[in-house]
């Protein structure tokens, strides 16, 4: 390794730092981890209004109708509104065909802005006590409404995140997603114990109505408006809790070019909406301001040194002398040492967190270790394009 | 709805910072340790070659006792075990700078490695003259090749292939030396032989007494033997 000695012992450290306390989090909150408020009888269930945006989804929104229609749920307390933006496909006459089991349509004039104005006018008519926003190619299991509704007996509640888990993975793209997906709802369940939840993911969320009228809709101008809709409701010190049970299937981009295309959007609008609301890097916002977002940000720069580093040494021929035995122990000192620690607890953190999911299957542990190494790389190069985009002024669209 | 802000985690983060720093100065002491060791080896093994003087009175022997320098079956005999002898350490001394070298490119020029390529150097020159008087006294068909290059030298890069594939010709028969003119202020053999060979710049080739600058390639080397 070749950069200053006093950048590497400040990126380790800093690493160490965030993985111990992910550890000391999951250490703290184990008992409470799979305890979620039972569920409401009917009588008490609070009405929902479910809005779903929908712009040339005719191969999936029957599906996600039908999920919706699955539910259990009350139906006189239920809502459901699609808000077409103005597809060109069979979209419309699919989600007509519904209109029997009152499930509503409402013919949006598309903006250019995307999916968050559609949203709005779904939101803007929608009677219940509740808004679910729910992506028109993801599919809600049959309890997970009334699990997330049963949430909001606490009335300090304003927002609760489902679990967000990719539906029949078959390649290995969409299986490595699937295990990222579980970590991250695993991690945001964590996050929900110091206030520190920073989205609101459009698969399925749910909200309470009035908030919307405290803190407004949903950004216009954010291709990122379910993250920036939790940094402003952590902004006005809003309760955003996450759920491990209430689960909800999506879609996941199948071919590598799609991913591509799908995180240098939620980089480039995860940028925008940091700054946008930078003031929560503040210790007035506890956890969330003082390291929680701080460490997402060096997050992304040790992502970028490491791969710098692989990429500086492939150049300069010393990637490969790695491969022997020699160089690795010439190379070794304090900063290997303690890189090799931190790479033992991340494993140790993917083997506790495999324990905790059900679906061993899913996380087998080649599929678990593939997504160690891989994702690494991965996520620096959607990086690099998006530094890329934003150099050359591309505008991003959702 | 709004709540008072949950207040910072304080015991948890201390936490966190107390065992991230009890586990950052154990790994930071652990991998000095495991430096330190390493070191250590070059130096055995350097110190092993270095005090190994048996080649060294064989060729007291060979120069002025009379019983070996009158008896030419004798002397003869004489010459190939001690050729014999200093091969096999010569190779683990070309083995050693081999790690050496590769220990330099990961670890940089630090004080620790400038020790370890002093006392390198000194037992290279070592081998380097003794080879020279053997080749006198016992009329060894040899090549002798003292190379001087330095650690940032573009023009030095080619050489190192040129070198190689020289010594592929008759690997026995070819033996090169190799000195670091960056160590040559700090590092008495260094310094001598390039003041002997007239050397201040880097790449310089030296065969058989006969110096070379710039580029070559394996034909002119081989018109040098």
């Amino acid at each position: 390794m070749t950069s200053l000695p006093i950048v590497e012992y400040v990126t380790v450290f800093v690493a160490l730092y965030a993985t111990i306390f992910y550890f000391l989090l999951l250490f703290q909150s184990r008992r409470k981890l799979y305890s979620e408020p039972s569920l409401l009888p009917d009588s008490t269930l609070p009405s929902v209004s479910i809005v779903i945006p929908v712009l040339n989804e005719a191969g999936t929104i029957s599906k996600t109708l039908d999920s919706v229609l699955n539910l259990n749920y009350p139906k006189s307390k239920l809502e459901i509104i699609v808000v077409d933006d103005e597809s060109t496909d069979d979209t419309v006459n699919e989600v007509q065909s519904f209109a029997k089991y009152g499930v509503k349509l409402v013919r949006h004039v598309h903006c250019g802005v995307g999916k968050s104005s559609a949203l709005n006018a779904g939101i803007r008519i929608a009677t219940g006590e509740l808004i679910a926003t729910l992506d028109s190619d993801s599919f809600p299991s049959r309890d997970s409404l009334r699990r997330l509704a049963s949430f909001f007996a606490d009335n300090s509640i304003t927002a609760v995140t489902a679990a967000v888990k990719v539906y029949s993975p078959r390649n290995w793209l969409e299986k490595l997603q699937s295990v990222e997906y579980l970590f991250v709802f695993f991690t945001r369940r964590l996050l929900s114990f110091v206030d520190s939840v920073t989205v609101t993911p459009g698969p399925m969320s749910v909200f309470r109505k009035n908030v919307f009228d405290k803190v407004g809709l949903f950004d216009e101008t954010s291709i990122l408006e379910d993250q920036e809709m939790a940094y402003r409701l952590q902004a006005r010190n809003y309760k955003i809790l996450s759920s491990l049970s209430a689960e909800v299937y999506t879609q996941v981009p199948a071919k590598f070019s799609d991913l591509l295309r799908q995180r240098v959007r939620w980089n480039r609008g995860g940028m925008r909406n940091v700054f946008k609301h930078r003031k929560l890097l503040n210790p007035r916002y506890g956890d969330l301001g003082i390291v929680i977002l701080p460490m997402s940000l060096l997050t992304v720069i040790l992502i970028f040194a490491i791969f710098a580093s692989v990429i500086w040494q492939i150049i300069s021929g010393q990637f490969f002398s790695w491969f022997s035995l020699e160089a690795f122990i010439y190379t070794l000192g304090g900063i290997q040492v303690v890189s090799a620690i931190l790479l033992l607890i991340g494993i140790a953190w993917l083997l506790i967190g495999r324990k905790l999911f059900e679906d061993k299957q899913l996380v087998s542990l080649p599929r678990l270790f593939a997504f160690l190494f891989a994702y690494t790389y991965f996520t620096s190069i959607f990086w690099i394009a998006t530094i890329g985009e934003e150099l050359f002024g591309k505008k991003q669209k959702w | 709805m709004e709540e008072p802000r949950k207040p910072f985690s304080i015991s948890l983060h201390v936490t966190a910072l107390i065992l991230s720093i009890i586990v950052f100065v154990f790994g930071i002491g652990i991998g000095n340790y495991l430096a330190g060791q390493v070191n250590n080896s070059f130096y055995t093994e350097i110190d092993s070659l270095q005090t190994s003087n048996v080649n060294l009175e064989f060729l007291s022997l060979l120069e002025s006792d009379p019983s070996v320098t009158s008896n030419a079956i004798l002397h003869t005999q004489m010459c190939n075990a001690v050729e014999q002898s200093a091969h096999s350490l010569g190779v683990q001394t070309a083995d050693v700078g081999r790690r050496l070298r590769l220990f330099e490119q990961k670890r940089g020029q630090g004080a620790d490695v400038l020790a370890l390529e002093q006392r390198y150097f000194a037992l290279e020159a070592r081998d380097y003259l003794f080879w020279k008087r053997l080749k006198t006294l016992c009329n060894t068909n040899l090549t002798l090749v003292v190379y001087f290059f330095k650690t940032e030298c573009n023009e030095c890069t080619p050489f190192d292939t040129v070198l190689a594939d020289f010594k592929k010709q008759d690997p026995p028969g070819i033996l090169i030396y190799s000195f670091n003119l960056d160590y040559a202020p700090t590092t008495p053999s260094t310094s001598m032989l390039s003041s002997i060979y007239k050397v201040d710049a880097a790449p310089a080739i030296i065969i058989n007494d006969k110096k070379l600058n710039g580029n070559t390639t394996v034909e002119e080397l081989n018109k040098l033997v």
